[in-house]
């Protein structure tokens, strides 16, 4: 069979443009000199990683893997000590007449929290008795009960996914009632939190928009009681001010 | 003087002795075949349909897997043996590619140049027909394209190609029959300022 590129010159039309096509498209040893790269030498090949001992790599890796596991144990729960030290049960150290007294009496060197809350290391002492006591209740808020939020929503418990939550339901969704009861939950839960102003804020806010004028003007005086030169500050005294007018 | 053709063929002709020696062996050396293939691979690489700036880099991974693989090889027909690993090579990076694309992380192309020693106008209407060709080529089923390819432009004989697609000598002429059916009638087809020069 002979080949079509090389009827370029064929009497028949068709056959001289698809020759002329494929002319296009030469042989690929006629394009670039195929010689395969050199392979490197065997005795090279293993470079300076090779000559480490292995010995060396199982202590370096044991040695970090123990240390990831180290920061893993320790970190989760020193970030929520401050996290959620209001909500917390807390290890107090007073001394307990008898176990009638109605308190909790745990004589161990370690008392365990319920739920994720923090293992606190305690040390024995003669004569001392140790109890697990409920947290101090909070301040109560300037506003009342907001709107109910779901009960998923309240077994979340990261303060940033509440706030998220809640700014996305004043913004995104247009639902200002849901996000200041999401807002009120985190501000409840974390009063201490890295987004209280924005929590106190947000309540603001929601207040606002659900024309809640009074509401608003509790927590923009909360808000200013407490963030006095915040970044919200401006819009608290608007707040206040548009109520004085 | 030596057509290319003649070149090919010679070159195929050494590769195979080359082959059938170290076929006598118990296994073939990697280094052996490396030197031997490389350049057939990497033709068989394009004809599948591989782009031109990817055909080194398939046939590096091709040797790759053939490195790995060289084991397994029951002596019998190495060209067969490496265009299966090269089937499947170029098929799963097609794939990537086209996953790549569809999550659009787009490879940037390079600008067309054109070579230095043909003027402009030339270049111009060789990238023109170029494109056309692989226009038509991508229109053809894989099949009869990579058989069409493997003669008509590689200058791989019939029994060759039976040999590298381990198939019956008549089914590579039948496929050739077909292909150029197909050729001819995708260039009928074209609008005729696209094809003429």
């Amino acid at each position: 069979m002979d080949r079509l590129r090389d009827q370029t010159s064929s009497p028949d039309a068709l056959t001289a443009r698809a020759a002329e096509l494929l002319s296009a498209m030469p042989p690929l040893d006629a394009t670039r000199r195929l010689r395969p790269p050199e392979l490197p030498d065997p005795a090279r090949r293993r470079g300076p990683a090779a000559r480490i001992p292995a010995s060396l790599v199982l202590a370096v890796t044991l040695a970090s893997v123990a240390a990831a596991a180290a920061t893993v144990r320790t970190w989760p729960l020193r970030h929520g000590e401050t996290r959620r030290s209001a909500e917390a049960p807390q290890v107090v150290s007073s001394p307990v007449s008898s176990p009638a007294a109605g308190a909790m009496v745990r004589p161990t060197s370690t008392v365990e929290a319920t739920g994720d809350a923090v293992i606190a290391p305690v040390a024995p002492e003669p004569g001392r008795r140790w109890a697990l006591a409920t947290p101090e209740p909070l301040p109560p808020l300037p506003l009342g009960p907001g709107p109910a939020v779901s009960q998923r929503e309240v077994a979340v418990e990261d303060e940033s996914t509440l706030m998220v939550s809640a700014v996305r339901a004043l913004r995104r969704e247009g639902d200002p009632a849901r996000a200041q009861a999401l807002a009120q939950q985190a501000l409840q839960r974390f009063p201490h939190g890295a987004q209280a102003e924005e929590a106190m804020a947000l309540i603001m806010e929601a207040a606002s928009a659900r024309g809640d004028a009074s509401g608003a003007q509790q927590a923009a005086a909360a808000y200013l009681a407490r963030f006095g030169s915040g970044r919200f500050a401006d819009r608290a005294r608007r707040i206040l001010v548009s109520r004085a007018k | 003087m030596l057509t290319w053709e003649s070149r090919q063929a010679a070159a195929l002709a050494a590769a195979a002795a080359q082959a059938a020696r170290a076929e006598d062996r118990v296994a073939p050396s990697f280094e052996s075949v490396y030197r031997t293939w490389y350049s057939h691979v990497a033709r068989w690489v394009r004809a599948r349909g591989a782009n031109d700036a990817d055909v080194e880099d398939l046939t590096q991974e091709v040797f790759i897997i053939v490195r790995r693989k060289l084991g397994q090889f029951d002596g019998r027909n190495l060209p067969g043996f490496l265009f299966r690993i090269t089937e499947r090579t170029v098929r799963d990076h097609r794939r990537s590619s086209w996953i790549k694309n569809l999550l659009g992380n787009r490879a940037a192309l390079l600008p067309e140049l054109p070579a230095p020693e043909v003027d402009t106008l030339e270049a111009i209407e060789i990238r023109e027909r170029r494109r056309a060709l692989d226009a038509i080529l991508a229109k053809m089923s894989e099949k009869r394209r990579t058989t069409f390819i493997l003669f008509e432009v590689e200058g791989y004989s019939g029994e060759e190609i039976a040999r590298i697609e381990s198939l019956p000598v008549e089914t590579v002429w039948t496929r050739l029959h077909h292909a150029r059916k197909d050729f001819l009638r995708l260039v009928a087809e074209l609008p005729s300022s696209r094809s003429d020069p």
